[in-house]
C-alpha cells in the first residue's frame, strides 16, 4: 500500500466491511469517474465502466493483498474495462457515434478575474486532451490528472517502464502541439 | 505555469447522485454476496456463470432440432 492510511481500508475490504467500501468509494468515486469520463469521452459508457470498475471491487474485495495500492488496482481495473468496451464496440456499429462536447466536464466557475484565466485554460485543456489519441490520453490522464508515479502508471496501463516514459514524451508533444494550434488560432486575425 | 502544472487543475468528476446511490447499492449486493458463506457464493457464481447459459444453450439446441426436423416432416 502506498498510502499507509489505506492499509485499514484494505484490511476492512478483505473483510467484507461495507463502511470500508464506502470509505474507499467516497475517496476515489469522482477521481475514477474524472479518469473514465476523460479516457471514454461519453457521459453513458463513463457510467456503465464506472459501475463495473465498483462492482469488481466489490467482488473481489476478500481477494485483495493486504499490501494492495487501491489507487492504482482500480484505476487498472478502470483502464481494463475501457479497453474491453472499446474492443467490443468495433463490433457493435452503433456505438460509433460522435464525440460527445457536453459529455467534458463544465469549466469551473468564473467569480474573479485570476479565475477566470484559469478556467480558460482548464477548458482549452479539456478539449485538447479529449483530441489526443486514446494511448496518449490515458498516459496523461494516469501521470499528469491523477499522479501518480510512472511506475505505477506503467503497471496500471501493462507495459514496460521505459515504453511509458516514451508514450508520455509522445503525449507531451501531442498536447503541447494541440495547445499550440488552439492558440494560433485563436490569435490569428479574421 | 507549464501545460504539466495545468493538468494537476483538472479536478475529479463527481458522479451523478442518482449513480453514486445506484453503484452503491449494486456493489453494496455483491459485497453481502462475497460475505457470505463459502459455498453459497460458489453456488451463485456456478448458477450465474456456468449453469444458466449452459441451460439457455441447450434449450435453443434443443428448439432449433425439433425446429429442423418439423420443417423436414412437412417438407415431405
Amino acid at each position: 500500500v502506498r498510502d499507509p492510511s489505506e492499509r485499514p481500508l484494505v484490511d476492512g475490504l478483505r473483510r467484507g466491511d461495507p463502511a470500508a467500501f464506502d470509505a474507499v468509494y467516497a475517496r476515489y468515486r469522482g477521481r475514477v469517474h474524472g479518469f473514465l469520463l476523460r479516457l471514454s469521452r461519453r457521459r453513458d459508457v463513463a457510467e456503465d465502466l464506472f459501475q463495473d470498475t465498483w462492482v469488481k471491487l466489490a467482488r473481489n474485495a476478500h481477494r485483495l493483498h493486504e499490501d494492495t495500492d487501491l489507487g492504482a488496482w482500480l484505476f487498472r481495473v478502470a483502464r481494463n474495462a475501457w479497453v474491453s468496451h472499446v474492443r467490443w464496440s468495433m463490433l457493435d456499429v452503433s456505438r460509433l457515434v460522435a464525440f460527445e462536447e457536453d459529455a467534458l466536464p463544465a469549466a469551473p466557475a468564473l467569480d474573479a478575474e485570476g479565475r477566470a484565466d484559469a478556467a480558460r485554460r482548464v477548458g482549452r485543456l479539456e478539449q485538447a486532451l479529449a483530441s489526443l489519441p486514446a494511448p496518449s490520453r490515458e498516459v496523461l490522464l494516469l501521470v499528469g490528472v491523477e499522479g501518480f508515479e510512472q511506475e505505477q502508471a506503467a503497471a496500471i496501463l501493462g507495459i514496460s517502464y521505459e515504453a511509458l516514459r516514451q508514450r508520455l514524451s509522445r503525449a507531451r508533444t501531442h498536447l503541447a502541439s494541440r495547445l499550440a494550434t488552439e492558440h494560433t488560432n485563436k490569435e490569428a486575425p479574421i | 505555469m507549464s501545460f504539466d502544472d495545468d493538468l494537476r487543475l483538472l479536478a475529479p468528476v463527481e458522479p451523478p447522485a442518482a449513480l453514486v446511490s445506484r453503484v452503491r447499492r449494486v456493489a453494496g449486493e455483491e459485497l453481502a454476496v462475497a460475505r457470505g458463506p463459502r459455498w453459497r457464493v460458489i453456488a451463485l457464481r456456478s448458477w450465474t456463470r456456468m449453469a444458466l447459459p449452459a441451460a439457455i444453450a441447450l434449450t435453443l439446441v434443443g428448439y432449433l432440432q425439433w425446429a429442423v426436423r418439423a420443417a423436414s416432416a412437412l417438407h415431405r
